[in-house]
């Protein structure tokens, strides 16, 4: 229980100091919104910048520490405020948008590759004599070395555009119903190359930590103990080795967890996918602190939260920890 | 028979004039690419900086069409207007035809209610009319009056943004922070079609209402809409070979293979957009001396610099206007253009005292012309060309070092206090030369070095003649007698040379003609291709089925 509190009283604190950055990071990078809105393309003109930071309610005199106890209240009331780049919109109503398809599939590809890698790098290991194994291993390190992006491009370029297999972007098919069953098919059928470049570029990095978790559990004293009481092989595979070898693995599940909002960023840019991450980017060159904000808030949060559970799993799932937890 | 086969003839003839010439092909959904990329959030609120460039032009529209490409103002919602004997005062007559898409007429009272929302909010003013001296707007019969406090014609051009809006609907709530427009009720060519906005996409149809008409007589667009589909820079190339777009307002590196791809269709268009120049600080050493200021503009070969740019902008001249205007700078070219002429800059250097030192850089008084050219980091087209420019400057012992630094600060609170010497700058053209040499060399936008410009792109030069030019022709109605004034502007200009124009920037249009006719191209420039603003209105209102 004391081990419980430790972490929540940790969780709170880390909370408090990523909402205090978060207002206080973006307004120490150089330039101001509506600013940022003139381009080299664009027919703005100097004048019109006072007009924009009206609207924006930037002409404020109010301190900063003024502006961040305001913030401090707002967030606490769920308020993210008003997005400058798609003013005048609420954060809220933008993020909503967003968020659900990030989720959706970075969520998904993550749990995909974390159970399929660790899957295969408990096999792997187990049978790492085999040329099966350290053909598999080989493989998918070398996949992983791919840059994302590029294999992106080159799965439209082949199953996309050449093979006219998958459309060549976005996250369903323009002009279905919403909610109808073609509509969910067409969702598939544009999710299965994002998810596909997603999966085979990180499920490598789960393969090797697992493996190398793996074998050096392998190694120890007890395994050889319980093979030598004889116990069955899949028992000690499973209930003995994998368990014990999985608990980095847990630790790092969470972390890339929190990753989810912000790692789609390349996929959504090849793929067109409209997702949260791209909406990131767009949101910090455009200066856009609303949106930053809410956005960056939402990472330390999930962040925070995914560790503190992989705490908890780890805290069940490690007798050590939950010994010295009494 | 012979009389027979003629009259077949004749007949055929007819019936192609018919087809052809007459009876206009409708139906159609252009697809079209959104200029935002990624999420699409509804926000069709035409006072918000933010909204969907759908907005204005084809939901709202404004009180005339500025056309962008030569400069001239056409009737829109109003149908004609005057100035004042004074000049202070500028009438429009308010057309009586147009009607809302929910077939409720357009009143002068919305028009009033619409231009007066800027007086009151500084934030709705975004034709700019009040900030440029509006006093007072009245209202009677169909004309409605504005009067200004200043003489100055060239305000007409700002009606052409003024958004007209049902005065019912907007004074229910607040214009600027209003999210619930989901279905505008405005007077434009299309309109939402229910239900089809979402994250990636959104469908326009045609307003039935819509109060202008067709050579068949019959209401316009020909168009029955328009579907836009997000897309990104990294897979658009893509969808373009694929076929998946009609319009597209994107760069394409490799545009030339999109071309190929089907070169009786796909086609390209990339008008010259806003002017990039080789920014000299006309107050710092040695940039104050206009022989240095000439030689290097002698280093430099536009032509060149395009060449190697991918795809290729439209070259400057040292006049700096657009090739539409270029019949005022005719004079002024013949008596100072300057070409690119290596072995002439090197003199006219050794002429004001400068030897070449041992790393082949001129030096007069222990100062080399050794200077740092500033570019926005990560504009890698411009610093492509800053690269070219800096080889060029090499040739006549000036060196530049390339220096990125990101934009908008430090680079442009960097320019606006005048801290740098070189810079790759760039200005707005704007509609007419007129409006890019006022925003660019107008005394009101100098400032002492050290003090803050009102733009980045002011050079540090002012001059007299070219102040009076530009204040005359604002109280000038006579289109012949402006044009004389804009001459002797770009004249002293190019007498001056106080930067060296180098590009412009490409305005990106791409379209296929394989559903569609009527796109303007570089063979009859009737528009200005822009996704912004009530630019594209007329392309929309041109463009037909094949």
């Amino acid at each position: 229980m004391k081990y419980f509190l430790k972490k929540l009283g940790l969780l709170a604190f880390t909370l408090f100091v990523s909402v205090s950055l978060n207002f206080f990071l973006p307004r120490l990078m150089p330039g101001d919104p509506a600013r940022a809105l003139l381009d080299k393309m664009d027919n703005l003109q100097p004048e019109q910048l006072d007009t924009i930071r009206a609207a924006f309610g930037l002409d404020t005199d109010e301190p900063t520490i003024v502006q961040y106890g305001h913030y401090l209240r707002n967030t606490l009331k769920g308020d993210l405020g008003t997005s400058f780049s798609r003013f005048p919109m609420p954060v809220a109503e933008v993020m909503r948008v967003a968020l659900p398809w990030s989720i959706g599939l970075m969520g998904i590809c993550t749990v995909i590759s974390f159970t399929l890698g660790s899957a295969i790098g408990i096999a792997a290991a187990w049978k790492r004599e085999t040329r099966l194994a350290s053909m598999t291993v080989g493989f998918f390190s070398f996949v992983r070395s791919f840059p994302y992006f590029w294999l992106g491009l080159v799965f439209i370029y082949f199953f996309a555009f050449k093979g006219r297999l998958f459309p060549i972007g976005g996250a369903y098919t323009v002009g279905v119903d919403r909610g109808t069953a073609a509509w969910w098919l067409s969702v598939l059928r544009h999710g299965t190359l994002p998810a596909l470049t997603i999966c085979v570029s990180s499920l490598g990095a789960w393969i090797l930590t697992m493996r190398n978790n793996m074998i050096n559990v392998l190694a120890e004293d007890y395994i050889t103990v319980a093979l030598a009481k004889g116990l069955p092989l899949q028992r000690i595979k499973s209930m003995y080795a994998a368990k014990n070898a999985i608990l980095p693995s847990v630790t790092g599940f969470a972390m890339s967890l929190g990753f989810v909002i912000g790692g789609g960023l390349v996929t959504e840019m090849v793929f067109a996918y409209p997702g949260i991450g791209y909406m990131l980017y767009q949101a910090v060159n455009a200066k856009d602190y609303p949106l930053m904000q809410a956005i960056f808030l939402f990472i330390a949060v999930a962040v925070l939260i995914a560790n503190f559970v992989a705490d908890i799993a780890v805290m069940l799932l490690d007798p050590r920890v939950r010994d010295g937890a009494k | 028979m012979k009389k027979r086969v003629l009259m077949a003839f004749a007949l055929c003839a007819l019936a192609v004039a018919l087809t052809f010439g007459q009876t206009p092909k409708r139906g159609g959904i252009l697809r079209m690419t959104p200029a935002k990329q990624g999420v699409l959030v509804q926000n069709f609120n035409p006072f918000s900086p933010a909204s969907l460039e759908s907005t204005v032009g084809c939901f709202y529209e404004t009180l005339i069409y500025f056309n962008f490409v030569d400069g001239s103002a056409n009737p829109w919602l109003a149908e004609k207007w005057s100035w004042s004997k004074d000049l202070k005062t500028i009438t429009f007559t308010i057309r009586s035809d147009v009607k809302y898409n929910d077939g409720s007429a357009m009143t002068v009272e919305d028009v009033l209610y619409s231009s007066l929302l800027g007086k009151e909010n500084k934030a709705l003013d975004l034709s700019g009319l009040w900030s440029e001296g509006l006093q007072t707007v009245t209202a009677s019969g169909r004309d409605v009056s504005f009067t200004f406090a200043e003489v100055n014609v060239t305000t007409l051009e700002k009606f052409g943004a003024l958004v007209v809006v049902p005065k019912p609907v907007w004074s229910k709530v607040d214009p600027l922070t209003w999210t619930g427009n989901l279905s505008p009720v405005s007077t434009g060519p299309f309109m939402l079609e229910a239900g089809s906005f979402n994250e990636q996409s959104y469908k326009l149809v045609r307003n039935p209402y819509y109060w202008q008409k067709g050579k068949d007589g019959k209401p316009l667009p020909y168009i029955d809409g328009i579907q836009y589909v997000s897309t990104t820079n990294e897979q658009v190339g893509f969808k373009l070979l694929a076929g998946e777009y009609d319009w597209a307002g994107y760069s394409l590196p490799n545009i030339e293979d999109y071309v190929k791809a089907d070169p009786e269709h796909n086609k390209y268009w990339f008008p010259e957009g806003n002017l990039v120049f080789l920014y000299m600080n006309n107050l710092r050493a040695p940039f104050d001396n206009v022989a240095v200021r000439k030689a290097i503009a002698g280093a430099i070969s536009q032509r060149d610099i395009t060449r190697k740019m991918s795809p290729s902008p439209a070259p400057a001249a040292m006049s700096a206007v657009k090739s539409t205007f270029s019949d005022i700078a005719r004079g002024a070219t013949a008596k100072y253009d300057i070409k690119r002429d290596v072995s002439k800059a090197k003199k006219a250097l050794e002429a004001q005292g400068y030897r070449l030192n041992s790393k082949g850089v001129y030096e007069k008084a222990g100062q080399a012309l050794s200077f740092k050219l500033y570019v926005p980091t990560g504009w890698t087209d411009w610093v492509g060309a800053a690269e070219t420019v800096a080889g060029q400057l090499k040739e006549i012992g000036v060196e530049a070092t390339i220096t990125q630094a990101a934009w908008p600060d430090p680079y442009q609170y960097a320019l606006e206090k005048g801290d740098w010497d070189l810079a790759i700058s760039f200005i707005s053209v704007g509609s007419t030369p007129h409006t890019q040499f006022t925003r660019w060399l107008h005394s009101s936008r100098f400032a002492p070095l050290g003090e803050k410009a009102l733009t980045f792109s002011n050079m540090r030069y002012k001059s007299e003649t070219v102040d009076k030019a530009l204040d005359a022709y604002r109280s000038e109605p006579n289109p012949a007698r402006q044009k004389q004034y804009m001459a002797t502007v770009v004249e002293q200009f190019m007498k001056d040379t106080p930067c060296v124009p180098l590009f412009f920037n490409p305005t990106w249009f791409i379209y296929s003609t394989r559903n569609f006719t009527g796109f303007p191209s570089p063979a009859d420039p009737y528009a200005w291709p822009i996704v912004n603003g009530m630019q594209k209105t007329p392309i929309l209102l041109r463009l037909q089925k094949r």
